[in-house]
Order: structure tokens, then C-alpha cells, then sequence
């Protein structure tokens, strides 16, 4: 038994435990809270440097032999993944989330972010595909009740849209991971790995039941044309939330959409890898087209979620190892600047007074903030020296190197898109004349540290990726054979 | 934005100073100090990316052009903007423009040119939309990123193109492609790479159709112009032709492309020179036709277009940044820009004036001037090679317009009598402002007489263009003298006739019409509407309509790998299956009566039906206790149900929904069906259940296998449902609490 394995779920757990029992006394939820987020991050970077040398995390729940226990295995793609977590994590933790509504104020939101939290570990953990489905639902019940906090009618109107369709997504989810034990035989990613024809030649009905279980996955990412709910249920939370859920939530259904076509089905998921490319491609296009079109910088965001979505699937849709490390690279990268970029909205919000661009202006006046925000949006559009530039530059070049010149020029053009979205943002909210005198005002300098400390990894990460790029190459082995 | 309103800052002793940085690196180059050679530290192995830098004759020419004209302009800047308070800011980024542009031209590796390339897209929106309370100035620095940004997007796919074809290609194998990397030519990746390469360059050295963004960049303030869009960074552009020009010399469609594209830029751009009035945008359009003319020598293929190129490359930064100057001078001092107003400039003015006239000489090309050196060797180039005939007409056409352009700077402006109804700056303008453009027009004046200094340099930089054997050096001697007297003449005739062909040409108001400005245009407004439509149409907010679109979407998804399954072989029925019948019958009627009720509550008496109808299944399909858990959930759910909703009076009728949801209910439930039948017609493998079985008592120590299962085996799903409870409580917690009935829909 390998306790490793089991505390990116136990901490937070427990964390969660202790904020609810703390309800009344906010400092001592503060601290536990963040002394949490700080214990999920350290030991989640201990994952890293481990797998790094080659280790893997794993545990057999209750002795078991394989592969009738459920088995934890944390592998470098997954501790990597818990890592970039934990950074967010402590990132908005650390951000003070005063002022935009009451939801940021309640003394429920730790124990419903450790949750989701408890609910993130578990799923970057199990090698258990019904496990799996039970963290997807850790998760799903925490964001419902963080977005139904805020207890006024929009926000209930957004938790419902959350809950049908994601419940819905969890249905089918349900019965594909029923119905993959029964055409596998086991639940346990190895053994049903094996059980659904390894790297040889899969029955039709192991390549139907993936494709369900894709469906559910492709909802839970927010993939096109199934991620309508996303931009309509997030603008209703407070930024450091938003920052949560924008950086993990839709990139968990990215992360098992690529643990199900690497490690899990890679021959049964062949037949699926074209169509999901299309629907990658569509999901890149049609996100960054509501970007260009929303004014409020929490809905522009959001539909850039959707639109950087698209480059994961896109990676994962390629069906090589070098794509794979590549979505990894990307997701990675993609964690890291959206939440950031949420949080800096928060801090545009305070300063400027608004979200929306029509109500901004002058925010260039405040260096720290312009500087704050320029950082992780340039990674967005993946200028150079961001982490943005490599994780787009892999996608595409192995597109190319891959014959699919078609993908490979739209996702080029999507961050012509993102670059606009992006220089609209700047010259509105940052160039044009305030609308209002009394903005822009001064924002502390403590509400800077964790998002400058964000925007300094995806900088770090631009200068030198070397080390990113080889950890992804090394978590890219995921099939029965390591590689494809 | 010349005048300064309000108290007047004081300079910070850096940006006084600011200029030193590149006087020290003009000094060091011009004393011969770089050496020639390549240099590279390892970047990302894994994308055999490099941080390579590398010097040579073309470099050097760059470095040169560089440092002395930011020489010259950080040397100005404090001048222009004295008092402003936003001077700093103006310096820092020209200085980290200069860094920019020294990293890109010794860039030996294309992703580092890449990096710096996309530094100087950046810093010059930065620089564009420097005045950014001024509209113009913004949508300007707007439509430049884009067009940049759009090149950069080019550049990044043709180079990772090239790069497949010759895999960690770097700038200087270029010259030798066929040693360093042998077949890469006959590929054709490598020449579609090369193609978006060139689209790249167009677009930064502002060549059709990518060139509007240049005229408009001209809302920057006038060091701006002078350093970014006219003297170094739109000549990044034809700088990456350079590079490619002697690996594609061979290649028919390189010349055609680079020859056509640049004669119809310069012939283009030359007329729009006649259509303008601010002197900015005179000069601006000007700047376009030379980097027309540039690009059009590229597509020669001779040695001696590299010399004129290189040649040319030079003695256009040397009039034409002086020229920026004494139009920024003008403005500064005249408050205007439009030549109607400006006459007679030199009483006030005198060095300026002195200054315009020999940066005008240069750019006319007269004699003894650097301008008539480079345009004697791109008349000789053109004679050496057999060319089109548009070549040659259009290269005198824009030297006769450069001609007009020059006089007009230079005559109109500052010599007739004064216009007395001008507004005078009450700032006298000092060294700052007089001594930059006096000093780079004497020096382009100088090398014309006396080019002993720089012919190994033009020679040697010649060569990187065009490495074909030995050149002769007298080649720099102007040898002949009929095409420069026709270009005067001509350009004397137009600068008589200026206001009459003005005039006409501001007729043609189609040239606006079709031209790319208005082509950029209607891109922004089509691209804002049709984002609009289909973000409108996919986030319509009916949650119902989501769930339907949802639902056809994934069977369009699924069911065609669904049909391609076997489904199982209708068997011999036994007395258990009719028990198994009437349950789905349940289920069936129990669905059938939910979509049909209209009231809430019939609607719910419906969905326990359903739930009553899977308990029947699973009692007879060999699960009891399940069918137990099954039977109580449902009429503990269906009691409180109606009890919460008897106490809140949810409204009833509720609109039916359109007839076009059926077909996604039947398709989602289809979906479902036919998942769980090709599930059943799969062989089952029972080991895990035996295993459960047989473990259960002895090892786990429990008589109920479900049990045991929740508890033991499976005990950690259990942990995380546990955790759902939980969470479900503290999210119900606040919804509970104090609740007005506001929260009742949901």
C-alpha cells in the first residue's frame, strides 16, 4: 500500500472536513484552508519530481489482488496534471475574494472548492474507470453547489442549466462505463485494456462503447457541439471560483478523453479519432468565434476555454505519442494561463469597475495590472516566450508532420483569432479613455502575488521548455506497449 | 501631439542619454570589431530548436542601419517630446524595439528570428498606439498587429513546413541549401513553406496586399515613423527575402511572385503618394513603393541586384528617416502636416530646411548622392538580366514619382513665400530636433561622393544576397546617367503639375473602394458579424433546446459505430420473460404518460412508474435486492416530490415543447437502447463477479456479496459517494436557509 497515491484525495477530503467544521470562525478556515491547498501543491510536486525519475505511484485499495481492487496509480501524465492543480489551486486560495458578490464571501465556499478538489485528485489518481465516473460526480456536486451559492435567480438558472446537462452527461458516462465492464470484463484501465482487445484488433462493440463513453467525455470538456452550457452557467461565479472551474473542470473530461483513447482503448478508439479531430477543430473555431464576439471579459474568457479545448482534443485526435505529450503540454499550459486570466479579471473588475469592455478603460495607467494581464495574454495567443508558443507550435507542427494540413492551418488561425480577441480586450480596457472618472483605481499589491506568481511559471515555461517537453514525452507512454 | 499643454516634465538622465546605446554598437560595427561567423547554444533539443545567432556582410549592413539610425532617433525623441511626460515610457520601448531588431538580424536559427521578429510586431503596436486617448491612433495600432500578427501566424506554419522538409534548418544554410540539406528543394513542403514565408515578409514590409497598415501607422509620433516604418522594421520584411533569395534563385515562381507582387506595391503605392496631403502619409506611401521596389530587386536574378539591393537598402534609411524628421520638425513647429498650408518653411527653420534639401537630393536621385549610386546599379541590374518590360516601366515610374515626392518635401514646404496665417511653437527647436536629420542626410550625401568607406561593406552584403562568384568593385561608379536625367525630368514635370494630378486622382474614389484598407475593413465587420450569428445561434439560452441539440448531436456521434455491432440472437423465451415484459411495459407507459401529462404532478406519477417498472426488471432479471432499494427509492422520491411541490404550487402548464424534441428524445433513448443490446450480445466475462463470490465470505468476512462489495472491495467508490452526500448537504445548506422562495425553481 503506497499512501502516496492516496493523498491527492484524502488532504483534500480532509480539508474540506475541517472548513465545514470551522464555518464560524473565518480565520481558522482561512488558514486550514490554505495550509491545504499549500499541502495538496507540495505533494503533488513530490509526485512530479518522483515520476520524473521513472516512478509510478500505486496502490491497491484494501490489498486486493489486481484486478478485482480499485487501483490508484498516479503516473508523471497524472502528477502532472495534480501539480498545475495544486498551483491553481493555492493561486486562487491566495487571491482575496472580496467584493464582486456574496457567494465569495461564504463561509461554505472552501469546503465546496476542497471538494471539487478531493473530486480533481481523484480523478488525476484512479486507474479505475468506475472510480473515475464517482470523482466526475465529487466534482459535478461541488460545482453545482458553488454556483448555486450565490442564492439570487440567475445564479439557480445557471446551477439548473449545469445540473441537466451535465447530469445527462454523467448518464451516459454511467452507461458506457457499464457497458465497457461488460464488453471488457474488468474496470481496471490494464485489465480492460486487455479486455477490449489491447493494441490488436477490437470487437465493433468495444469501438461503440467507447464512442459513448467519448460523448460523455466530449459534454464533460465542453466540446463543440455539446459546451453551449459552459459560457451560460460560468459568468454567474466570482472570479477566483470561475478561475477554478475554467482551469480544471472541462480539462478533467480532456485529461480521461485521453487516458480512454491512449491507455485505456487505444484500438477500439481508432475508427473515433477522425471524427474527433473534426469536432476538435469545430470546438477550436467556434469557441474563439465567441470570444471575438462577447464584450464581457468573463464571457470572452470562457468562450476561449472552449476554444483551447479544441487544441487538446485536436493533440489527442492525432493518435501518436509525440500528440499526446503534446496535448499534455498543452493542457498543462492551458491550466495555468486561463485561471490565471480569470483571476486578473477579478482584479480588472476591481480596478475598473466592470467586466464589461464598454464600461473599461485606462487600465494601462496601472503598469502592474497591464503587465499582470499582458503576460498571460500573450500566452494565450502563444506569442514567443510563453508557455502558449510551444504548446501551440507541437500541435501544430506535428498536425503538419501528420499530413493534416487543414488542422494544422485552422488551429494557426484560431490564435489569429485569439489574437484579436485578445487586442480588443487590451485596446478597450487598457488604452481607451475610462468612461467613468473615479476609475481605474488602485488594487493592493497583495492581490498581485499569486497571479503574478502564475504568470512567472508560464513565463519560465516559455524561456526554457525543454524540461516541460521531455516530462510530456516520458507521461506520453501510456498504451499496454508504453508507445505507439 | 508635438505640443506639450500644462507644466513641463523634466527629462530623466537615461532618456538624455539613451542614445549612447546604439552610438556604442554603430561605433563597434563601423570599426569592423563583429566578426564575421555563427554561433548557437542548445534552446529545445527536442524540436532540434537552437538559440543560434550568426554574422555576415548582410548583418552587418542591418547592424549598421540599426544602430545609426536609432543613433539618430533616440537622440531626437527627447527632443520632440520634451516635457511630456510620457517620454520615458516612449524611450523604453524604442529601446527594446532596438534590442528586438538587433536580435532578429543576427538570428541564424528561424525560431529564434521568429522571437524577435514577433518582439517587433508587438512593441510596434505598442509604438503605433502610443496616443492611445487618440481613436485613430488605436484602430491604427489595431490593424497593424493584425496584419503583423496574421504574418507572424504565416511564418510560424512555413517555417515548421521548411523545417519538415529540411529538418533544424538553419538561415545560414540557405546559402549552400543542396550541401546542408539535400533534396529539401524538390519537396514540395519546402515550397509551400517557402510560399507563407513570403506571405509573412509581404506583410511586414507592407507589400500588396498587406500594405495599408503602413499609411495608418503614421498616428505614431514622428521618431516612430522615422525608426520603425521607414528605416529598420518594415525592413525585416524584404530582410527574410534576402535570406531565402539565394536558396529559391533557381525556382521560376520566386522570381515571378517577388517581381509581380513588388512592381505592382511600388506602382500602387506611387500613385497613392499623388493622392495625399499630410507630408506623413506622402512620405509613408513613398516608404511602400521603395519597399516595392526592394522586394522587385529580390526577384531579379543577377549578382548586381543584390548590389543595388543592399545599395538601395541603405540610401532609402538615409533620406528617407531624415525626411520623417523634418516632417515631425515641420508639424512641431507649423502645427499642421498638409502641404496646402506649408510654404516658405526655411526662414523659420533653416536647418531643417537644409537638411530636407539634401535628403531630397538623395531621394531624387541626383548626382554625387548616395540614392543615384543605388539607383545606377538597379538601372545596370535590370540591363544584365533579360526582364519583363513591366519591370522597367515600373521602376521608372516610381523614380519619377520619388523625384515629384522629394521636390515636394523640399521646394513646396520650405521655400516660396511664408504662410503668415501658420501658428509659430513657442518652443524653439534645439540641437535635438535640428542635428539628427542635418547629420544622416550629410552622411547619405558624403558616401554618394565618396563610397571608398562602405563598398566592402554594400560588396559584402551583396554577397550574402547573391552569392554567385566574384563582383567588381567599380560597379558602384555610376556608369549611366539617361535613366536617372529621365526619372528628374519627369519628376520635375509632375512636381509642376502636383495640384492638377492631385486633383485627378482624388476622383478615383474606387481605389479606396476596392483597395485592402477597405478589404481589412470589411474582414472586421464580417468577422464581428459572423461570430455574432454563430455565437447567437449556438448560445440561444433554452435549456431545452440545449438538451435537444445535445441529444441529436451525440447520436449523430454514436450510432454509426453502434449499428456496426452485433446485437444478440433472439432466443427461446422462458416464464421469467414475461415478468421481465411487463416490467418494460411499465416503463414504457410510465414514460409515455411523463411526456404526455401536462400538469407537474402527472408528470411525476409518470417518471415513478418508470422507476416502479425497473424495479419489476430487476426482480425478474435476478437482481432482488437491488429491485428492494429500486422500489424504495422511488416512493420515498415520488412522496416528498409531491409534498414539495403541493407546498410551493409550481405553475402547471407549462408550454409543450416542439414537435422536433421527439425526434431527440427517441434518438437519445434509441442510443441508450441499442448500447445496452450490443452490450448483452457480448460475451461476459464473469471472472470478477467469481471472484466477489468466492472471496466475499472467507477473506472479507460478509455473507452479502453487495454488501461486502460497497464496503470492502469497492469501498473507495463508496468514500467518493460519501463525499457527493456531503458536498450535496453543504450545497443544499444555503439554499435552505432563509429561502424567500425565489430558489423554488430549482
Amino acid at each position: 500500500m503506497n499512501l502516496w497515491a492516496v493523498l491527492p484525495v484524502l488532504v483534500p477530503l480532509a480539508t474540506a472536513l475541517l472548513c465545514l467544521a470551522l464555518q464560524r470562525r473565518p480565520v481558522a478556515q482561512r488558514f486550514v484552508s490554505l495550509v491545504g491547498g499549500a499541502s495538496f501543491l507540495g505533494i503533488a510536486v513530490a509526485l512530479v519530481l518522483g515520476t520524473a525519475g521513472g516512478a509510478v505511484y500505486e496502490t491497491r485499495l484494501g490489498n486486493w489482488p489486481q484486478p478485482f481492487a480499485i487501483r490508484l496509480s498516479i503516473d508523471a501524465l497524472g502528477a502532472a496534471l495534480l501539480a498545475v492543480s495544486g498551483a491553481v489551486l493555492l493561486a486562487l486560495l491566495a487571491v482575496p475574494g472580496r467584493g464582486e458578490c456574496a457567494t465569495a464571501r461564504s463561509p461554505l465556499v472552501p469546503p465546496l472548492v476542497h471538494g471539487l478538489m478531493a473530486g480533481v485528485g481523484g480523478a488525476f489518481s484512479t486507474a479505475d474507470l468506475f472510480n473515475l465516473y464517482v470523482w466526475f460526480e465529487v466534482m459535478l456536486i461541488a460545482a453545482l453547489g458553488l454556483i448555486a451559492l450565490g442564492r439570487e435567480r440567475r445564479h439557480l438558472d445557471a446551477a439548473l442549466r449545469y445540473l441537466v446537462l451535465n447530469a445527462l452527461a454523467a448518464v451516459l458516462l454511467l452507461c458506457a462505463v457499464g457497458g465497457l465492464y461488460g464488453v471488457g470484463g474488468s474496470l481496471d484501465f490494464d485489465a480492460l485494456s486487455l479486455g477490449l482487445g489491447g493494441d490488436g484488433s477490437p470487437s465493433a462493440a468495444a469501438t461503440a462503447l467507447v464512442a459513448l463513453a467519448l460523448l460523455a467525455l466530449l459534454i464533460k470538456s465542453a466540446a463543440f457541439p455539446f459546451g453551449a452550457w459552459l459560457p451560460a452557467a460560468y459568468p454567474v461565479l466570482p472570479t477566483p471560483i470561475l478561475a477554478l472551474f475554467a482551469g480544471l473542470l472541462t480539462k478533467v473530461g480532456a485529461y480521461a478523453v485521453l487516458r480512454l483513447v491512449a491507455q485505456v482503448a487505444p484500438a477500439a478508439s481508432a475508427p473515433l479519432l477522425e471524427p474527433l479531430g473534426w469536432i476538435a477543430a469545430a470546438t477550436m473555431v467556434t469557441g474563439v468565434l465567441g470570444a471575438a464576439y462577447h464584450q464581457d471579459l468573463r464571457r470572452i474568457l470562457s468562450f476561449h476555454v472552449i476554444s483551447q479545448i479544441g487544441y487538446i482534443l485536436l493533440a489527442i485526435s492525432l493518435g501518436t505519442r509525440a500528440a499526446f505529450a503534446a496535448a499534455l503540454v498543452y493542457t498543462v499550459h492551458h491550466i495555468l494561463v486561463k485561471a490565471n486570466l480569470f483571476l486578473i479579471a477579478g482584479l480588472v473588475r476591481r480596478s475598473g469597475g466592470s467586466f464589461d469592455l464598454r464600461h473599461l478603460g485606462g487600465l494601462a495607467s496601472r503598469p502592474a495590472l497591464a503587465l499582470v494581464f499582458a503576460i498571460p495574454a500573450a500566452s494565450l495567443i502563444g506569442l514567443p516566450l510563453t508557455s502558449g508558443f510551444w504548446a501551440k507550435l507541437t500541435v501544430v507542427k506535428l498536425c503538419f508532420a501528420e499530413g493534416r494540413y487543414t488542422f494544422g492551418v485552422l488551429a494557426l488561425l484560431v490564435g489569429g483569432l485569439t489574437l484579436y480577441s485578445m487586442a480588443k480586450v487590451w485596446i478597450e480596457a487598457f488604452w481607451k479613455e475610462p468612461p467613468d472618472p473615479y476609475y481605474p483605481r488602485r488594487v493592493p499589491k497583495m492581490a498581485f502575488v499569486a497571479t503574478f506568481a502564475l504568470a512567472a511559471l508560464t513565463l519560465a515555461l516559455g524561456v526554457y521548455p525543454e524540461p516541460l517537453l521531455v516530462f510530456a514525452e516520458l507521461a506520453a507512454a501510456l498504451g499496454p506497449g508504453g508507445a505507439r | 501631439m508635438a505640443a506639450v499643454e500644462g507644466p513641463l516634465v523634466p527629462t530623466p538622465r537615461w532618456v538624455q542619454l539613451a542614445w549612447l546605446a546604439p552610438a556604442a554598437l554603430f561605433a563597434v560595427v563601423a570599426l569592423g570589431l563583429v566578426p564575421e561567423g555563427q554561433w548557437s547554444a542548445p534552446w529545445v533539443p527536442s524540436l532540434l530548436i537552437e538559440f543560434a545567432l550568426r554574422v555576415d556582410g548582410l548583418t552587418r549592413l542591418m547592424l549598421a542601419l540599426i544602430s545609426g539610425v536609432g543613433t539618430a532617433v533616440f537622440f531626437y525623441a527627447p527632443g520632440y517630446l520634451a516635457g511630456d511626460a510620457r517620454l520615458p515610457r516612449l524611450m523604453a520601448l524604442l529601446v527594446a524595439f532596438f534590442l528586438a531588431m538587433v536580435g532578429a538580424v543576427v538570428a541564424d536559427d528561424p525560431w529564434t528570428l521568429l522571437l524577435f521578429w514577433e518582439a517587433t510586431s508587438v512593441l510596434s503596436f505598442l509604438l503605433v498606439g502610443f496616443d492611445r486617448a487618440n481613436r485613430a491612433a488605436r484602430d491604427a495600432a489595431r490593424h497593424a498587429l493584425l496584419i503583423t500578427g496574421f504574418g507572424g501566424l504565416c511564418l510560424i506554419g512555413g517555417l515548421l513546413l521548411v523545417q519538415l522538409a529540411a529538418p533544424g534548418l538553419k538561415l545560414s544554410d540557405l546559402t549552400h541549401l543542396e550541401g546542408a540539406h539535400p533534396g529539401a528543394l524538390g519537396s514540395s513542403l519546402f515550397h509551400g513553406g517557402v510560399a507563407l514565408v513570403v506571405i509573412g515578409a509581404l506583410t511586414k514590409s507592407a507589400q500588396f496586399p498587406f500594405h495599408a497598415w503602413l499609411p495608418g501607422a503614421m498616428t505614431a509620433p514622428t521618431p516612430v515613423s522615422a525608426y520603425l516604418h521607414s528605416a529598420t522594421m518594415v525592413k525585416l520584411g524584404v530582410y527574410l527575402l534576402a535570406r531565402f533569395d539565394p536558396a529559391m534563385d533557381a525556382v521560376p515562381w520566386w522570381h515571378h511572385t517577388l517581381l509581380a507582387v513588388g512592381a505592382f506595391t511600388a506602382v500602387f503605392a506611387s500613385v497613392q503618394t499623388l493622392r495625399e496631403r499630410d507630408l506623413k502619409r506622402i512620405l509613408a506611401w513613398s516608404t511602400v513603393a521603395a519597399l516595392g521596389t526592394l522586394t522587385m530587386l529580390l526577384g531579379l536574378s543577377d549578382a548586381l541586384s543584390g548590389v543595388a539591393f543592399t545599395a538601395f537598402l541603405l540610401a532609402h534609411a538615409l533620406y528617407k528617416a531624415p525626411l520623417f524628421f523634418v516632417a515631425g520638425n515641420v508639424d512641431h513647429e507649423a502645427g499642421t502636416r498638409q502641404i496646402d498650408h506649408l510654404r516658405g518653411m526655411r526662414k523659420a527653420l533653416p536647418f531643417t530646411a537644409a537638411a530636407a534639401v539634401l535628403a531630397g537630393a538623395s531621394m531624387a536621385g541626383l548626382p554625387s548622392s548616395l540614392g543615384v549610386v543605388a539607383k545606377d546599379a538597379m538601372q545596370r541590374a535590370k540591363d544584365s538580366v533579360d526582364i519583363d518590360w513591366y519591370v522597367s516601366a515600373t521602376s521608372i515610374a516610381v523614380s519619377v514619382v520619388a523625384v515629384a515626392v522629394a521636390a515636394v518635401a523640399t521646394l513646396r514646404v520650405f521655400f516660396g513665400p511664408p504662410n503668415d496665417e501658420l501658428a509659430r511653437s513657442p518652443h524653439p527647436q534645439g540641437l535635438r530636433m535640428s542635428l539628427p536629420p542635418i547629420a544622416l542626410a550629410v552622411v547619405g550625401l558624403l558616401l554618394g561622393l565618396w563610397h571608398a568607406p562602405i563598398e566592402g561593406a554594400l560588396l559584402a552584403a551583396a554577397r550574402s544576397v547573391a552569392p554567385f562568384g566574384e563582383l567588381e568593385l567599380e560597379v558602384l561608379w555610376p556608369t549611366r546617367l539617361d535613366g536617372i536625367l529621365l526619372a528628374v525630368v519627369g519628376g520635375a514635370l509632375l512636381f509642376w503639375q502636383w495640384d492638377r494630378v492631385h486633383r485627378w486622382l482624388e476622383g478615383f474614389r474606387g481605389l479606396d473602394a476596392i483597395g485592402p484598407a477597405s478589404l481589412y475593413e470589411r474582414a472586421l465587420a464580417a468577422l464581428k458579424a459572423g461570430a455574432g450569428t454563430v455565437t447567437r445561434t449556438a448560445q440561444h439560452g433554452v435549456l431545452g433546446r440545449y438538451v435537444a441539440v445535445l441529444a441529436l448531436a451525440g447520436a449523430v456521434w454514436a450510432l454509426p459505430f453502434l449499428v456496426r455491432a452485433p446485437l444478440p440472437a433472439a432466443g427461446p423465451l422462458s416464464a421469467g420473460d414475461a415478468g421481465l415484459a411487463a416490467g418494460c411495459l411499465a416503463v414504457l407507459a410510465g414514460a409515455g404518460l411523463a411526456v404526455v401529462a401536462r400538469d407537474v404532478l402527472g408528470r411525476l406519477l409518470g417518471a415513478g412508474l418508470v422507476g416502479l417498472g425497473s424495479a419489476v426488471v430487476f426482480l425478474f432479471g435476478g437482481a432482488p435486492d437491488v429491485a428492494f432499494t429500486q422500489l424504495a427509492v422511488e416512493t420515498v422520491f415520488v412522496v416528498v416530490a409531491a409534498t414539495a411541490l403541493a407546498r410551493y404550487r409550481v405553475a402547471s402548464d407549462t408550454p409543450p415543447a416542439p414537435k422536433w424534441r421527439l425526434v431527440a428524445a427517441v434518438a437519445l433513448g434509441g442510443l441508450l437502447g441499442l448500447a445496452s443490446l450490443v452490450v448483452f450480445a457480448a460475451p461476459f466475462d464473469p471472472s470478477l463477479t467469481n471472484f466477489f463470490g468466492a472471496a466475499s465470505l472467507p477473506e472479507a468476512h460478509g455473507r452479502n456479496v453487495t454488501n461486502v462489495v460497497l464496503v470492502d472491495f469497492r469501498a473507495f467508490d463508496t468514500l467518493g459517494e460519501i463525499a457527493v452526500l456531503l458536498l450535496v448537504g453543504v450545497a443544499a445548506l444555503p439554499l435552505l436557509r432563509r429561502n424567500t422562495g425565489k430558489g423554488a425553481k430549482a
